[in-house]
C-alpha cells in the first residue's frame, strides 16, 4: 500500500498544480457572419476552467476592441450592457450565446465570411496571474439558426 | 402551488387517506378538489366557449352569466368551430401568438428602403406583413428575429411569397442603407430593410409602441429595445404580436391562418 500512496500523492500535488493554472476547455467556439461595411460581431463559445477564474479580455487581429457583453431581456425589452470581467467558476461550464453573454467586437478589420476561423486570444486570469488561451473561432452564416 | 406542496408529502403520511378526504378538502381550494360539482363550476358553459372561441374578457373581467337562447346560440357556433378543426387536424381558429385585432397603434408608416423609396404599410396589401424593429450592431436578439423571420417564410412552402419581413431600424446613424440592404439579403431575400431620419425613427417607433434608448457602452453604445414583432394580415390590418421567443412553427401557423381567411374572405367575394 505504502509504495503507491507516494507516487499518488505527487501525481495529485502535481495536478494540483497545475490545476492552479488556467485549465481551461473551450468548446464550440464561434463567430457570427458580418456583411461587408458591418463593424460589429458576436463570438460565442462554452468555457469550462477547472479553476476559479474569469475571463479578463479577448484580443483578436479581427477587431480593434473587444468588449465582453451580457444581454438581459426584460419583459420585451433587449438590454445588453458591458461587463468587466466574466467569472469562470471552477468545474463549471459558461455558455457564451445568443440571447445571453457573449464576446462584442467592435471596429471590424474585414468581413467574417462564412467558412472563415478567427485567432482569438483569450485573457484568463486564476488567483490573480494571468494566461493567454489560443482560440480558433469558426465563422456561422447570418442565415442558419445559431444553434442546432 | 405552495398549498399544494404542503398537502402531497401528508397524503404520503396518511394512513387513512379515504376517511379524511372529504374533511380535508372541504376548507381546500379548487385545484385540490376533483369533484364533479367542482368540474361544473369551472368548467361551464360559458368558460368552455369563451376557451373554444378565444373570446377576450375586457381588462380581467369574468364573462358574465348568460341568458339560455344566447346561450345555445354559442354552442351552435362552437360546434361550427369545432368542424373545421376535425377536418383539419391541429389547424385550430386560434392564434397561437397575442391576438391584438382591433389595435388602435401602429396602423402605418412612411420609411425609406435601401433605395431611397418611400414605402408604406398600404405597398404590401395582398400580403402578410411581419414586422420588427432592431439595429445591426445588436449581436443577439436581432439576428435571431430575422433568423426566424426567415424561418417562418421556409415553412409556408409556397405560400412564403405572401409574407413581406420587414426589419426596421432603430439606428439609421450607423446602419446605413447600404448595410441595410446586405444585410437584410444575407437572412433571406424577401426581408426588406427601412430607415428614417432619427426624428422619423422616434416617431414612427412611437406609433408602433416600440421603446429604444441609446446606452453608452465602452466605446459607443447599445440600444436597449422592445423585442415584439407585428403582424399584419393581407388587409393591412395589425392583428398580432410576437414575444421573441415564440417559435418560427407557431408563427408560421398564425401567418398561414390569416392568408387562409383573407382568401376564404376574397373567395367569397368574387362569387
Amino acid at each position: 500500500m505504502m509504495k503507491f500512496r507516494l507516487p499518488m500523492i505527487l501525481a495529485t500535488m502535481l495536478f494540483a498544480a497545475s490545476a492552479a493554472h488556467a485549465q481551461v476547455d473551450i468548446a464550440n467556439p464561434w463567430v457570427r457572419a458580418t456583411v461587408s461595411e458591418q463593424k460589429t460581431t458576436g463570438v460565442f463559445m462554452k468555457i469550462t476552467s477547472k479553476a476559479d477564474a474569469k475571463l479578463v479580455s479577448v484580443r483578436t487581429a479581427l477587431a480593434g476592441r473587444t468588449e465582453i457583453h451580457e444581454m438581459a431581456m426584460e419583459g420585451d425589452t433587449m438590454k445588453m450592457r458591458q461587463i468587466p470581467n466574466l467569472p469562470l467558476p471552477a468545474g463549471a461550464t459558461v455558455e457564451l450565446k445568443p440571447g445571453g453573454l457573449h464576446i462584442m467586437l467592435f471596429e471590424l478589420t474585414a468581413q467574417a465570411k462564412e467558412g472563415d476561423t478567427v485567432p482569438l486570444t483569450l485573457v484568463i486570469e486564476t488567483g490573480g496571474k494571468q494566461e493567454t488561451v489560443e482560440v480558433s473561432a469558426a465563422v456561422r452564416p447570418l442565415k442558419k439558426p445559431a444553434h442546432h | 402551488m405552495t398549498s399544494r406542496s404542503k398537502l402531497s408529502p401528508n397524503r404520503k403520511t396518511d394512513p387513512k387517506p379515504s376517511n379524511r378526504l372529504d374533511q380535508r378538502y372541504t376548507y381546500s381550494d379548487m385545484d385540490h378538489s376533483f369533484n364533479i360539482a367542482t368540474l361544473r363550476q369551472v368548467f361551464t358553459p360559458e368558460a368552455v366557449v369563451h376557451a373554444m372561441l378565444g373570446l377576450r374578457t375586457k381588462q380581467g373581467r369574468t364573462l358574465e352569466p348568460m341568458d339560455p337562447w344566447r346561450r345555445a346560440l354559442l354552442r351552435a357556433c362552437v360546434a361550427c368551430c369545432m368542424l373545421p378543426m376535425v377536418s383539419c387536424g391541429n389547424d385550430g381558429p386560434r392564434f397561437q401568438n397575442t391576438d391584438i385585432s382591433g389595435a388602435n397603434y401602429g396602423s402605418d408608416f412612411a420609411l425609406l428602403d435601401p433605395d431611397g423609396n418611400t414605402r408604406r404599410l398600404a405597398d404590401f396589401r395582398g400580403k402578410v406583413v411581419m414586422l420588427f424593429f432592431g439595429f445591426i450592431q445588436c449581436p443577439d436578439v436581432c439576428p435571431t428575429s430575422l433568423q426566424r423571420a426567415a424561418a417562418v417564410r421556409r415553412l409556408l412552402g409556397a405560400n412564403g411569397e405572401l409574407l413581406q419581413i420587414i426589419f426596421v431600424t432603430l439606428d439609421p446613424e450607423r446602419d446605413s442603407p447600404e448595410i441595410l440592404r446586405e444585410y437584410s439579403a444575407a437572412f433571406d431575400a424577401n426581408v426588406l430593410g427601412l430607415y428614417g431620419t432619427p426624428e422619423q425613427t422616434r416617431e414612427t417607433a412611437d406609433n408602433f409602441r416600440i421603446y429604444f434608448r441609446k446606452v453608452p457602452v465602452g466605446g459607443g453604445y447599445t440600444i436597449d429595445h422592445t423585442a415584439t414583432s407585428y403582424i399584419y394580415d393581407p388587409e393591412g390590418r395589425l392583428r398580432l404580436t410576437v414575444n421573441y421567443q415564440s417559435p418560427a412553427k407557431a408563427i408560421a401557423a398564425d401567418v398561414a391562418l390569416l392568408l387562409h381567411s383573407s382568401s376564404t374572405i376574397n373567395d367569397k367575394e368574387a362569387q
